[in-house]
């Protein structure tokens, strides 16, 4: 080789050295980058897998699936976060361990009783136990035969006690961080949180329910004590009227009882003497057949008899008020006495049958049981002739009546439906009220139903009413089987 | 400076001559590295300078000519044996555009000690445009051969006129170029 090319072959050697120099230090840097990518990304997957966990409690604490369901999948997640290779959880109550779930094992794991627990955290601060400091051997043999030599402890607390232990049972292989079963004790804490949370939600809703309940009986009792009173009030007030205006009323109808029987024989005694009077030619009956010319006392007799029948419509009216006015304000008059409930709608059904006969058709269910309550059979006989005559004449023209009574627990149900015009809601919030009527004047005085509301309250029942416009009305009346109150 | 451009002179030397003027060159020449140059190392830039200087007095060329014609050289010894793709560009004005942002910028992510000059192409049409050129070697007459080598590459040869110099004082040298198909 010539000198020129010896001297390059030496450059190149030395070169070549160089850049296996070069090589080295570069694969050293490349191997070194790798090992820190590797540390990065082992240490991002742990991470993630950290995150998930906790992404996943995060989300149990935001659902209400019931205490099992709850402690089940959180047990499920903590087994897969640790790698545990089975868990089991436990409810504790009374001191005792009432359910106790395995997962992600076939084999049974020997039961613990709360002793051994108490025991492992009286001489254990860590929550990670050896299998053999149970002192059980039946646990050891177990846990030997599936690899198993440690468990995680996780105690959820709620309100304060344990009400749960979840068991994490762990291989020799299994390796973690410290702060790993940090995050599982946490994730156990939130657990309990949010289990007491739901419990407390749970409670309040039911509380809630409660006072909403007391506080709409009370609001119903509230109406029903107003209503009772403006009834005593109006029950006073229709007392006294009814006691000012019955005497008067009284000598007045006697009278006029009187003055028709006069009325009756001055016409007869005045027929006579009419006859007289066109029988003969002196001057007196001249006169007499005059004054019968001007006055026309054929008319004359006839319309005093119209104003004395008129007079006597009158009385008649007025004394019915009066009597609805008593009937309003009367305290417990009648007897008490048992008595059957269809016997009393029947009987009451033939007095008020010539009313209801060209207008209605009566279709009767009555429970075959026929059941008898204890109480005054006229006063609910009034209010079920009441029923069948409003709805009678809320017929335009015809239709029908359905009178259905049932025996149910401890009262008897009569319910009286009819087909008539029906009612809206602003009548029928009034319906029970004294003196409400949507009859004209002088066809009703408002009072019976207010009547009938009173007398179903006396018998310790209760009395409602459902309307539809076009449809028709239907009164429900329920009666106790106990004794009449007032 | 890095080796490859000092492996890319030695080619040009045995190219153009031979072995006994390179290795004259290199005994000419004070080298701490002995003239012996690997291709990813780097070295002192004064070693490219006495070398290249050293070379065109062993020519008989000017200086000016020399570094011309190995700019030429060197950009046929980059594209076939460089660390970066440059086959894939159809045209130089291409080239030019991705040089800085695209090719010295993989070559800093492979060699980061590296110092890469600075090149900005601004089109002015799809034949013509300006080329500023920035390094503080201030081998603008290698950048010019280089854009001939390039050029030739392409299929296409180039008009440059060298409208400011850095040697004259501006802070950078700019080229007004045009492109023409061969």
């Amino acid at each position: 080789m010539s000198d020129a090319y010896k001297a390059a072959y030496e450059r190149e050697k030395q070169a070549r050295l160089a850049a296996e120099k070069l090589l080295d230090e570069k694969s050293r840097e490349v191997q070194s980058s790798i090992d820190m990518i590797q540390y990065q990304f082992n240490d991002l997957m742990a991470q993630k897998k950290e995150s998930d966990y906790l992404l996943a409690v995060s989300r149990l604490t935001q659902t209400d699936q019931g205490l099992r369901k709850s402690v089940n999948d959180y047990t499920t997640e903590s087994m897969q976060f640790l790698n545990a290779k089975c868990s089991r959880y436990s409810f504790i109550s009374n001191g005792k361990i009432t359910i106790s779930d395995i997962i992600g094992s076939d084999d049974e794991l020997p039961k613990l009783g709360i002793e051994s627990y108490q025991e492992i955290y009286k001489h254990h601060d860590r929550s990670t136990v050896m299998i053999s400091d149970f002192n059980n051997q039946e646990l050891t043999t177990c846990c030997q035969e599936l690899n198993i030599n440690r468990v995680v402890l996780i105690p959820i607390k709620r309100f304060g006690k344990v009400n749960t232990v979840c068991e994490l049972y762990l291989t020799q292989d299994t390796d973690f961080k410290p702060e790993t079963l940090d995050q599982c004790q946490v994730a156990g804490y939130q657990i309990g949180a949010m289990l007491e949370r739901n419990s407390n939600q749970k409670k309040l809703e039911k509380s809630y329910l409660e006072i909403k309940s007391s506080n709409d009986k009370i609001k119903q009792a509230q109406a029903q004590l107003v209503q009772s009173e403006k009834m005593a009030s109006l029950g006073q007030l229709a007392a006294g009227v009814a006691h000012e205006i019955n005497n008067p009323i009284g000598f007045v109808m006697s009278n006029f009882s009187t003055l028709r029987e006069y009325t009756d024989v001055i016409t007869e005694y005045f027929s006579y003497a009419s006859q007289l009077a066109e029988k003969t030619e002196d001057e007196t009956a001249s006169v007499m057949k005059e004054m019968d010319e001007n006055e026309n006392f054929t008319f004359l007799f006839s319309d005093i008899n119209n104003i004395m029948n008129d007079c006597d419509d009158g009385l008649r009216r007025v004394k019915e008020i009066v009597s609805n006015l008593k009937s309003f304000a009367r305290g417990d008059e009648e007897v008490t006495e048992e008595f059957e409930i269809n016997q009393c709608i029947e009987n009451t059904i033939k007095v008020v049958w010539n009313e209801l006969k060209y207008k209605v058709r009566l279709h009767k269910d009555y429970d075959p049981n026929n059941p008898s309550i204890k109480g005054h059979e006229g006063q609910v006989g009034q209010v079920i002739m009441n029923m069948l005559v409003n709805a009678a004449q809320a017929m335009e023209t015809d239709g029908d009546i359905y009178i259905h009574t049932k025996a149910q627990n401890d009262h008897v149900t009569i319910t009286i439906r009819d087909t008539a015009k029906g009612m809206p809601q602003s009548v029928m919030d009034k319906i029970f009220d004294p003196f409400y009527t949507t009859k004209g004047v002088n066809e009703g005085t408002g009072l019976g139903l207010s009547i009938s509301h009173g007398i179903i309250e006396k018998h310790g029942g209760k009395i409602s009413v459902e309307s539809e416009e076009g449809v028709g009305t239907c009164f429900t009346i329920e009666l106790p089987f106990t004794e009449a109150q007032d | 400076m890095m080796g490859i451009v000092f492996n890319a002179l030695e080619d040009f030397v045995l190219e153009t001559a031979d072995m006994e003027t390179w290795n004259a060159v290199i005994d000419a020449s004070d080298l701490k590295s002995g003239g012996v140059y690997t291709f990813g190392a780097t070295y002192d830039d004064n070693e490219i300078v006495c070398l290249a200087t050293n070379l065109c007095d062993q020519l008989g060329v000017s200086l000016e000519d020399g570094l011309t014609l190995f700019g030429q050289y060197l950009f046929g010894f980059l594209i076939n044996k460089g660390p970066v793709e440059l086959q894939e560009y159809e045209d130089t004005q291409s080239l030019l555009t991705n040089l800085e942002n695209v090719v010295h910028r993989d070559v800093k992510r492979l060699h980061p000690n590296a110092y890469t000059p600075f090149f900005k192409y601004t089109a002015e049409t799809h034949d013509t445009g300006t080329l500023i050129y920035n390094s503080k070697r201030q081998l603008c007459v290698v950048a010019g051969g280089l854009l001939q080598g390039a050029a030739k590459n392409y299929g296409q040869s180039v008009e440059m006129e060298h409208v400011e110099c850095m040697h004259d004082g501006a802070d950078n040298c700019k080229w007004q170029v045009s492109f023409f198909k061969l």
